[in-house]
């Protein structure tokens, strides 16, 4: 193992200092920049491919996903504010029973799932939403975080339902089992199935790449940059070796399988998460006679669109879009996670899974969302983490600095647990094998070192599209499958009526 | 009705200390013993998604480790004529003590005590200061 | 039981330091550039878009090229041909904005090296 971790950092050294002779006259961010977004635009273009509706570009991928949101919604009766109870109750432990003690418990799938999702999307993602869109993007973005609870519900239902147990004990599962499996058994259409399925391990690789991947580093090493002293910074030009550094961490675990450094990295993101958290509600809590104003900016910019043709439609394509990134309800991401937890009741995982899209969005992102209106740095230029740093700095002059450490953690932690979706999608597509998942891993780290050299605009393009065309495939599988769900539904409600799940507290 | 004496175990020398005294009054009072073995466990505390996936596997070793050493004891005290039982439960130690010995009429604690030193007792808490609190039946503390 | 304590001491932390509560106006570094840097930015910026004649080339369904048109719209602001909200969206305002400063581009470059 060891000995091929001090491969790996050779190799990386010996790529940087060949590289930093090559890259003297131009910059080597730029060079990365030049190769990668050739072959990136074309994608990204056919994936946002956009009509033009009232005046603005509307990407039609934000309609899919909002449609599945309320297609969900509709279809189980608004299970998110009927079953909302319920699953408080759940993650409270109200219905585990005694047996289930020393098995994952709902509140740890919760909080599991939660580290994978609370990150930047939340803290940088928001930014860019409020910063294009206006302040209305929020109104848009908790709107969406709603509707995703009942996509996120039906989905990880599903990946409960159709998950593999190997016979050493583990388990897979995600929308590749149930778009096979699924489509097969329920609705006879196998080919169709397995087709989609390994359309969607494709895209998953492509998501794990770009939003779990490229899209943290470049947002970490913007903070990075933001506090090392801002245009006089070292790091100034310098994202190459940023995401070499990054790449390395990255490396270590992944490839060299020194799993204490992952292990360290998640148990430090709910402390991280809870400093962000309260940090926030203590600028909110401070200002709290400004935050009336502020839900009035978000309603107005919702409604009005800032006076401008198109800028409501604009505020919600960005409350949406930064909605589903941050939340992933709809891309099939947490499907895989859940699945790993062990249940009795593959629906009990779903009402747990709700309660992401609302932690994550319509609280977390909320927060982030007041504090930026409430701070006025909305009115600058900045985007991005540079936005949120700036905007938690009017209040409390240090925090960017403690906003650095949480947005690497938060990058290493996401791209930890993407990598491990973007494994599982390559192994279903090629078969396990120590080369293959390091071939894989070897690509994974490349692409830290490509999303930290490149800027924001393109980086947050090609992880959009990325993680966006991971919701074709899925979406599809969750239309179709719908009708099962509404059966596992039913008959689960039937045995809390009956008393066979039994509330134990 | 025979009295059942709950022994808190989980094998070390305070735990043996506290064993063989309650195997003592256990012959004078003809009383059946029950060890309990703890593994401490919170359905609260954060997992990492590795730890997640590995859970159920990670379980079942861990319930079959204890069983095994669990086992020769068991097996040492019935040849010796004592009535024995035993059993390996998930949990907070004092928690699942109270609630067993809450089940079993007659039944009396008997847990050994390490001998912390101050700060960490400030710090920590030992189960036997916490069943003192909240245990439905007598419990002797055996240094 | 200790950790709601252990969240107040942290609350406690965050506030050790800050006497004013009060969000104090933000200077952002992209406010201060000069005139040959904004016109620098404007150009790159409308050459990614593929600007011509009041019609953008690029996908504006991407966030990334509603970036590109928001500093568009900044650079704008600064020099003083737009005073709209900047969200990044190609509306009739925009458009005469950019016109006009196309239009003055070449003076204003002279300009700003004259001195």
């Amino acid at each position: 193992m060891h000995s091929l971790l001090t491969r790996i950092i050779a190799f990386a050294t010996l790529l940087g200092l060949s590289t930093q002779s090559f890259a003297q006259g131009s910059g080597l961010d730029e060079t990365i920049s030049r190769i990668f977004e050739p072959i990136a635009n074309p994608i990204v273009n056919v994936i946002f491919y956009s009509v033009p509706i009232a005046g603005v570009q509307f990407p039609l991928i934000v309609g899919w996903l909002v449609i599945c949101g309320l297609v969900a919604t509709l279809f189980f009766k608004f299970i998110q504010f009927r079953g909302f109870k319920h699953a408080i109750d759940l993650v409270r432990g109200r219905y585990s029973k005694p047996g289930d003690a020393g098995e994952v418990s709902h509140f740890q799938a919760l909080t599991t799932a939660l580290s994978g999702t609370v990150g930047l999307g939340n803290i940088a993602g928001v930014a860019v939403a409020v910063s294009i869109g206006g302040a209305g993007a929020t109104f848009w973005m908790i709107l969406a975080g709603l509707l995703g609870m009942a996509s996120k519900f039906t989905e990880c239902i599903l990946g409960q339902k159709y998950r593999n147990e190997l016979p050493d004990g583990k388990v897979s599962g995600g929308p590749m089992y149930y778009l096979e499996r699924g489509l097969r058994e329920e609705r006879n259409l196998g080919g169709l199935g397995k087709f989609f399925a390994i359309v969607f391990a494709i895209c998953c690789i492509g998501g794990a790449l770009g939003g779990g991947n490229m899209f943290q580093a470049n947002q970490a090493y913007s903070q990075i940059v933001n506090v090392t002293g801002g245009a006089e910074s070292f790091w100034v030009g310098k994202g190459w070796l940023f995401g070499l550094l990054m790449a390395v961490v990255v490396g270590s675990v992944i490839i060299g399988g020194i799993k204490s450094i992952g292990r360290v990295t998640e148990k430090l993101i709910p402390t991280m998460a809870g400093i962000y958290f309260i940090a926030g509600m203590v600028i909110i809590g401070a200002n709290i006679d400004m935050v009336g104003w502020a839900f009035g900016e978000i309603f107005r910019g919702a409604f009005t669109g800032e006076g401008v043709v198109g800028g409501v439609l604009g505020a919600l394509i960005q409350g949406f879009r930064r909605a589903a990134f941050s939340n992933e309800a709809g891309i099939g991401s947490a499907a895989i996670a859940h699945s790993a937890a062990r249940t009795s009741e593959p629906v009990s995982e779903g009402f747990v899974a709700l309660l992401e899209p609302f932690i994550d969005t319509v609280v977390i992102c909320t927060m982030t969302a007041l504090v930026i209106i409430i701070s006025g740095a909305l009115l600058t230029d900045l985007t991005g983490v540079e936005l949120t740093s700036a905007a938690y700095a009017t209040v409390l002059p240090w925090f960017p600095i403690v906003l650095a450490v949480a947005v690497v953690l938060f990058a290493l932690s996401t791209m930890f647990a993407w990598s491990y979706y973007g494994l599982k999608s390559w192994t279903y597509l090629v078969g396990e094998g120590k080369s293959k998942e390091n071939a894989y891993n070897f690509v994974f780290c490349l692409f830290i070192i490509i999303g930290a050299s490149m800027s924001l605009g393109p980086v947050i393009d090609f992880s959009d599209s990325m993680l966006f065309a991971m919701a074709i495939p899925n979406i599809i599988g969750i239309y179709l499958l719908l009708p099962v769900v509404k059966r596992e539904v039913n008959k689960y409600w039937a045995k809390i009526e009956s008393g066979e799940i039994e509330r134990v507290k | 009705m025979v009295k059942t004496f709950i022994v808190g175990f989980d094998g070390t020398d305070a735990c043996q200390r506290a064993m063989d005294f309650a195997v003592a009054c256990a012959k004078h009072q003809s009383a059946t013993l029950h060890l309990v073995h703890v593994l401490e466990w919170s359905p609260y505390k954060f997992m990492s998604h590795d730890e997640m996936r590995e859970r159920h596997e990670r379980k079942k070793q861990e319930v079959a480790s204890a069983e095994k050493f669990i086992e020769p004891v068991v097996e040492k005290m019935r040849s010796a004529g004592i009535e024995i039982t035993s059993e390996v439960r998930y949990g907070n130690p004092t928690e699942i003590i109270c609630e067993i010995a809450k089940k079993k009429p007659d039944s009396q604690i008997f847990v050994g005590r390490k001998g912390a030193s101050k700060l960490t007792k400030l710090l920590v808490g030992s189960v036997g200061m916490s069943l003192i609190q909240s245990s439905p039946v007598p419990v002797t503390i055996v240094p | 039981m200790r950790n709601p304590l252990l969240l107040i001491l942290i609350a406690m932390l965050l506030l050790t330091g800050c006497d004013n509560m009060r969000p104090e106006p933000v200077e952002s570094n992209l406010t201060n550039l000069s005139v040959e840097a904004l016109i620098l930015r404007l150009d790159n910026a409308l050459q990614r878009l593929e600007y011509q004649q009041g019609e953008v080339g690029a996908n504006l369904g991407r966030v990334g090229m509603r970036m590109e048109l928001r500093t568009v719209q900044s650079s704008l602001e600064q020099l003083g041909y737009f005073n709209g909200p900047r969200l990044g969206i190609l509306d009739d305002k925009t458009v005469d904005a950019i016109d006009r400063y196309l239009e003055n581009r070449t003076s204003l470059l002279q300009e700003s090296l004259s001195q």
